[in-house]
């Protein structure tokens, strides 16, 4: 799997209007060569990009994982169920003060109020023992409280843009439907990705667990709250470092985990890495097809992952 | 006795649901290889009194020195979630499933306990499962899906996870539910001969009172705010039985079986 990314991350770099060759690329790379424009553009244009789309993809596809555990429901996206637009407002807001430092953390507790939202409401008042219950007829109710929590992030976001000065209306526009374009060297969304998968990957057989439920999980032993608020903020950090870098991608975390697990099986151990490498591969692809689709013009990299995110989850619905 | 060779040992237990007190000062000593039986009306806190002999609902009480509840004479309140695991086994009411999973790998979750943070199932855990699914007749759906299973048959793999899981106390609430009535004999067999086996203890719910006069030594009856403890031939008469669910119970007796059930009453009309 790590060499099909690796395939995938050299046809990415390989694609584009600019038509660049292995050999020259490997020159350029080896320093033999004096740099050609084609090397130039790879290396200082194609390959932030290329990372960009890579740790997105990866942070997404392992948010979607774990909240489709956290939630117990294989509907559960970042996306769909609003998180990514609360990490949206965060980030807008720091725009919009003129703080941009702020970014990041208004993101994240952006993401992890949204999160909290979802979680609180989609989860009826109940005792101990009704888990069972809630948890099977819960597919309506996590869907209707992800969809009202997704309006109302939009509504503050049209609010903002409506404050925002209209020369960078465009621009906030196209990073909101997700936009790689503007991509540059990608270090935090690639930590993030990395310190997430090495935070998550210890506790995988306890979230093997808990994809059968809650009472089940708790009664071979798996700490219960614990688990869940690692899930938790693991999921919305996750979530907010990909909207930081490249704005609202929908459907990633959804159609990914889902694939993998139609391949690999549900064992987490297995499944939470191979999303990190999935998901990186599956954006990295979609952004290429993106830029190059109906070339000199690009498209925002979401329209395409909308594209195909929509029809996957509508059958996906049909089945649950 | 002391409380050390005890699966579980229950002093002054409050039963609670929410702010209802639904049973106060319940006192009982399950020894190994005995089998518990608690039985009443809907409502009376059956499910939430074997919640809290699991440990999964936290009892009011459930303080250093203060426990009502000890297994093998270790106070529940000193025991973290993994070790609790290491000694009991819960049967939930319902199974649910929404992601897939292979029989095998479901029953394999019962051995979770036994493993460290950062191992993975060994050959050991792998023949126990197969013992487990061998005991319940489950190796023809071993690699079936568990969400296109009946709900019998998932209840027998659920079932086959805690003899995996190797307890010293089953804690089953309805494990009858969905069996048809030769499978609720084979699995609640199997289960009892597997936990004698092991010098283990079984305390379950039951509705099915032809299986409570089969399997119990003893029996909780709970409802209307008491309860009423006993020896099977104590407790499982006409008479309380009648009381217990407000209606009037005749006994049922045949060469090898007895049991319960309401009378049919007047006509009306």
């Amino acid at each position: 799997m790590a060499a099909l990314a690796l395939a995938v991350l050299l046809l990415t770099l390989l694609t584009g209007s600019v038509k660049v060759t292995f050999s020259e690329l490997w020159a350029g790379w080896r320093g033999d060569d004096e740099t050609t424009t084609g090397v130039a553009i790879v290396l200082d244009l194609r390959l932030p990009r290329a990372l960009a789309a890579f740790a997105c993809g990866g942070l997404l596809a392992l948010a979607g994982a774990m909240m489709q555990l956290l939630l117990r429901n294989p509907l559960a996206d970042p996306y769909v169920l609003g998180v990514s637009g609360g990490a949206a407002v965060g980030a807008l807001l720091s725009w919009l003060i003129v703080m941009p430092w702020l970014q990041t953390p208004l993101a994240v507790l952006g993401a992890l109020f949204s999160a909290l939202l979802v979680w609180f409401g989609a989860r009826p008042r109940g005792e101990r023992g009704s888990e069972v219950s809630w948890e099977t007829g819960t597919v309506p109710r996590l869907l209707l409280t992800g969809v009202v929590v997704a309006a109302g992030w939009g509504a503050l976001i049209v609010l903002m843009l409506s404050l925002a000065p209209d020369a960078q209306l465009r621009s906030a526009l196209t990073w909101l439907m997700g936009d790689l374009s503007g991509a540059t060297m990608p270090w935090k969304a690639l930590i993030v990705l990395a310190v997430t998968l090495v935070l998550i990957w210890p506790q995988a057989r306890n979230l093997n667990q808990l994809a059968f439920g809650s009472v089940h999980a708790e009664a071979l032993g798996v700490p219960l709250k614990r688990t869940q608020a690692w899930l938790y903020g693991l999921a919305a950090l996750a979530t907010a470092a990909a909207v930081v870098t490249a704005g609202c991608l929908p459907f990633v975390g959804l159609i990914v985990p889902h694939a993998l697990r139609l391949l690999l099986g549900n064992d987490q151990r297995v499944l939470l890495p191979a999303c990190v490498i999935g998901g990186g591969a599956f954006l990295m692809l979609a952004d290429t097809a993106a830029r190059t689709l109906i070339a000199p013009q690009a498209l925002p990299t979401g329209v395409l992952t909308a594209l195909i995110g929509v029809p996957v989850f509508l059958i996906l619905l049909r089945r649950a | 006795m002391s409380t050390a060779a005890l699966p579980l040992h229950v002093r002054d237990l409050t039963v609670k649901r929410g702010a209802r007190v639904l049973c106060e000062a319940l006192s009982f000593d399950v020894r190994p290889n005995e089998c518990w039986v608690i039985i009443g009306p809907n409502g009376a806190g059956k499910s939430t009194l074997l919640l809290m002999l699991a440990g999964l609902l936290p009892s009011e009480d459930e303080m250093p020195g203060r426990s009502s509840v000890e297994w093998s004479g270790v106070p529940l309140s000193s025991l973290n979630t993994h070790q609790r695991a290491r000694h009991r086994a819960f049967l939930a009411s319902q199974q649910s499933d929404v992601f897939s999973a292979t029989v095998f790998d479901a029953v394999l979750t019962g051995r979770h306990p036994h493993l460290a943070a950062w191992q993975w199932e060994s050959a050991t855990d792998v023949a126990a499962a197969e013992t487990a699914l061998a005991r319940l007749k489950l190796e023809p759906l071993a690699m079936r899906d568990v969400r296109t299973l009946s709900a019998g048959e998932r209840q027998r793999v659920a079932l086959a996870a805690m003899l995996a899981q190797e307890p010293a106390l089953y804690l089953l609430d309805e494990p009858a539910s969905h069996l048809d009535p030769a499978q609720q004999i084979e699995a609640l067999d199997t289960i009892l001969a597997h936990a004698r086996e092991h010098r283990a203890a079984v305390v379950m719910v039951l509705h099915e009172l032809h299986l409570a006069t089969r399997y119990a030594d003893n029996v909780i009856l709970l409802g209307r705010g008491q309860a009423q403890i006993g020896s099977a031939a104590e407790t499982l008469t006409a008479e309380r039985l009648s009381s217990l669910f407000n209606t009037p119970m005749a006994a049922l007796e045949g060469d090898r079986i007895k049991s319960f059930a309401p009378e049919k009453r007047a006509s009306l009309f």
